[in-house]
């Protein structure tokens, strides 16, 4: 017997976040082996959080991904405040400009992540604002993902086109 | 228009795969890293699979705020078998472009596209920022030099 679930309703709001650095791992393909190339990318970053050099465990751990037709990008690791001055091998620090974001909570199954990224950019024309599909959108989770996860538990944040430019 | 739009043209290009490395990261390190995945690419050529193209070279980029993607490599109208474990191949669906050629430095490429975007403006036409834009050439991109590219800007559907 097939299980079903219903998912259920967001819980979004506006906020906004100001320009930060992220220093991480990024990967870059096609949507076919997606879940297969993120999660071995959560399990790295995970295992090399010591050459981050942190002074404690962060609150948060941040993807920034952009998704075209059938492919995309997305880079995972930590947000830092400035401009870090050591970059692990094989890692990239990324700025991300200040910006206003739609954001959403998700906790739950495949099919709640899927409920957020098919109800909030309807909620956000609701608002009459504008999704800039140009930009990175952010994931925010408070421990690394992980695939042997029961329940996901992240923020999604979209990023807006600014109201003078809309 | 000026002589440099003579050369202006609107082309529909069919789904193509386009199989070689992916390149990701902050502007101030993505074109060595394109550099070295060019290099990379042409040095073993003739072991990549015989369907790829070997007179279509090509990127296919796309630039946000402050970082980039860049696919570069060889083009085919089917899927890529037995893939290399390091290399990608994406399928780029049909589309329409506005397409100019360039020869000359990679310096005055920035000109072209600026008089590119001018003439979508001034013919209703918008670019589509949503999605990854090509550069062509018939053979890989080295480094220094005059360049042979055609560019091939995506546009959304006309309303």
């Amino acid at each position: 017997m097939t299980e079903t679930h219903a998912a259920s309703s967001i819980e979004p709001r506006m906020d906004t976040r100001d320009g930060f650095w992220l220093v991480g791992l990024v990967s870059t393909g096609p949507y076919a082996d997606a879940h297969e190339r993120m999660t071995a990318l959560w399990r790295t970053i995970d295992d090399r959080q010591g050459e981050l050099a942190l002074d404690s465990e962060p609150d948060e751990w941040v993807s920034l991904c952009h998704g075209r037709e059938t492919e995309f990008s997305c880079y995972i690791g930590v947000a830092m405040p400035v401009r870090p001055t050591n970059v692990p091998d094989g890692m990239v620090a990324v700025e991300v400009l200040p910006h206003e974001y739609a954001v959403s909570p998700v906790r739950g199954t495949q099919d709640d992540v899927n409920a957020v990224y098919t109800q909030l950019p309807a909620w956000i024309e609701g608002q009459g604002r504008v999704w800039d599909r140009a930009a990175l959108w952010l994931e925010v989770y408070p421990v690394p993902y992980r695939d042997d996860q029961t329940e996901m538990h992240f923020e999604v944040w979209l990023p807006l086109v600014d109201e003078r430019e809309e | 228009m000026t002589d440099r739009e003579q050369g202006f043209r609107i082309e529909v290009r069919e789904r193509f795969w386009l199989t070689g490395l992916a390149v990701s990261g902050p502007f101030e390190i993505a074109e060595e890293r394109t550099a070295a995945a060019w290099e990379s690419l042409a040095s073993r050529v003739d072991a990549l699979p015989d369907v790829l193209n070997r007179d279509e070279w090509l990127s296919a980029c796309h630039v946000r705020e402050t970082e980039l993607t860049c696919y570069i490599g060889m083009t085919s109208t089917e899927p890529v078998p037995d893939l290399p474990d390091d290399l990608v191949s994406i399928v780029i669906p049909r589309h329409e472009y506005l397409v100019a050629y360039h020869s000359g430095s990679r310096e005055e490429l920035g000109n072209l596209y600026a008089a590119m975007f001018s003439w979508l403006q001034r013919h209703d036409r918008e670019l589509n920022r949503e999605i990854l834009w090509l550069e062509r050439s018939t053979a890989p991109a080295r480094g220094g030099g005059d360049i042979d590219v055609e560019i091939w800007l995506p546009l959304r559907e006309e309303t």
